[in-house]
């Protein structure tokens, strides 16, 4: 189910499009147009933490935890309207298809030095590497510290935190001590920002930092609170997201060999095949909502407050939107997938993400001989979650012949 | 005096609204959720071209014409 969800998926949007799910305990929404209804719903909302402190949290816990919902609950993506449309003013400016694009070079650079390491191992000393590891974590962190305005050496302990976080965020493990770990890494990601907050505002550099320190500073429209968490919104995004993107990409191409050749041999394919990746295998196959309202949704009545899963991955396959959706053809032209969703939500990071998709994957495409699994698909570990569709590890090798 | 015609691609829209907050009054959402045109000169010209390069899709155009 973790590594391919897709034959239920199928199931749901033939014969259940809305149904409820006991053991997750919300409803799951496959068809293309009820996720698209879904997502511009007023009445379908984004807040998923206070629902989590109010029924996972013991009341007894909760004023330990306070802060830590304080600070997860002013994350962008569990906010709605008007704190939603104040706080994503103040970053989007940041991440608008031209600004991404003036990161391209420097992006290309860094694949570029990354995929020489690689060369190196695979090529010259006829080896295996972790293409996660090795390639697909590193880029975009490197990209996002730059960016973000995090020393590039801080890279590890950022991603240690947002492991952590993803306890809660990624809804994956049913650790009971996650409330406790989650609150001490918040702790610690809160004293590191905090620390690079002063820095910034005794001497700003041109990051997006320094920018919110600045606006912070300025203008009275955002709370160092808000700062923090939309801090570790943004590098937590940064970080998690595209790497997972970037490796389910590398391994949907390896299993394709003759649509990696095509695109390998084409640079005007790349961004064509990434599209096709995001659609085929995206990042995350989930995305949850909550009902606002008691809603009455596609033929089925919705009570306030119930949880509600997006399945983004089901909604890419709707044979009713794609033409053999469960092809994977490297050249779609007329790919509207929902994987970076819709509406007021819609991924901030989207044209940051396609930026280094397209350079990321056309770099190893045209720089290493075509690559393959060094261990059976079988073998792959595919994390415990539905919201993050994504392998541990990807060893791949030079392709036989 | 130069004259401003505004655009937003409707397959390529995706409402994320940014041009609704960026450029108040000259878009708003339709019932279909997607971004409209309602009024180009409700916002400076400043505003509108914000809301253009703002777009995460960039569905939106802004063709200037002097006359």
């Amino acid at each position: 189910m973790r590594a391919d969800p897709f034959g239920y998926f199928a199931t749901l949007v033939d014969c259940e499009p809305v149904l409820w799910n006991e053991r997750h305990r919300a409803w799951l929404v496959s068809r293309y147009q009820d996720v698209v209804a879904a997502f511009r719903n007023d009445g379908i909302d984004a807040d998923r933490i206070g629902p989590y402190m109010s029924s996972r949290v013991a009341p007894e816990d909760r004023p330990r935890f306070q802060h830590m919902f304080d600070t997860l609950s002013r994350w962008l993506v569990f906010r709605s309207p008007p704190d939603h449309t104040r706080l994503r003013g103040l970053v989007h400016k940041s991440f608008t298809p031209r600004r991404v694009a003036t990161l391209r070079d420097k992006t290309r650079d860094v694949a570029a030095h990354l995929a020489a390491d690689l060369h190196r191992r695979l090529v010259d000393e006829n080896g295996t590497v972790d293409l996660l590891a090795d390639y697909c974590i590193p880029l975009p962190g490197l990209v996002i510290a730059e960016m973000f305005g995090v020393p590039p050496e801080d890279g590890p302990r950022l991603r240690r935190w947002a492991e952590e976080l993803g306890l809660i965020i990624n809804g994956s493990l049913r650790d009971p001590d996650r409330n406790e770990r989650v609150a001490s890494a918040l702790a610690e990601f809160e004293e590191y920002l905090r620390e690079l907050i002063t820095r910034y505002r005794q001497s700003p550099e041109d990051n997006i930092l320094s920018a919110l320190v600045r606006v912070s500073d300025e203008e009275d429209v955002l709370d160092e609170l808000e700062i923090i968490a939309t801090s570790m919104l943004i590098l937590d995004a940064g970080y998690k997201t595209v790497q997972n993107a970037m490796a389910n990409a590398m391994h949907t191409l390896m299993a394709h060999p003759e649509a990696y050749e095509r695109a390998a041999a084409d640079n005007e394919l790349v961004p064509v095949a990434v599209e096709e990746c995001l659609r085929y295998s995206g990042p995350g196959n989930i995305i949850v909502r909550r009902a606002g309202a008691d809603l009455d949704f596609a033929g089925k009545q919705i009570s306030r407050g119930s949880r509600i899963y997006l399945l983004t991955g089901a909604a890419n396959r709707d044979p009713s939107r794609f033409d053999a959706p469960h092809e994977f053809r490297v050249d779609r032209l007329e790919n509207p997938h929902v994987t970076f969703g819709q509406g007021i939500h819609y991924c901030l990071g989207a044209p940051l993400a396609r930026m280094e998709m397209i350079a990321g994957i056309g770099t190893l495409l045209t720089s290493l001989p075509r690559l393959e699994l060094a261990v059976e698909s079988a073998q792959l570990e595919w994390h415990r979650s539905l919201i993050l569709h994504g392998v541990n590890c990807l060893p791949v090798r030079v392709a036989a012949g | 005096m130069t004259s401003v015609r505004l655009k937003v691609d409707r397959e390529l829209c995706v409402g994320s609204s940014t041009c609704v907050s960026v450029a108040s009054g000259v878009f708003e959402l339709g019932p279909d959720g997607k971004a409209r045109v309602v009024n180009p000169g409700a916002a400076p010209i400043a505003a509108v071209e914000d809301a253009v390069d703002g777009c995460p899709v960039l569905a939106i155009t802004l063709v200037r014409s002097d006359r």
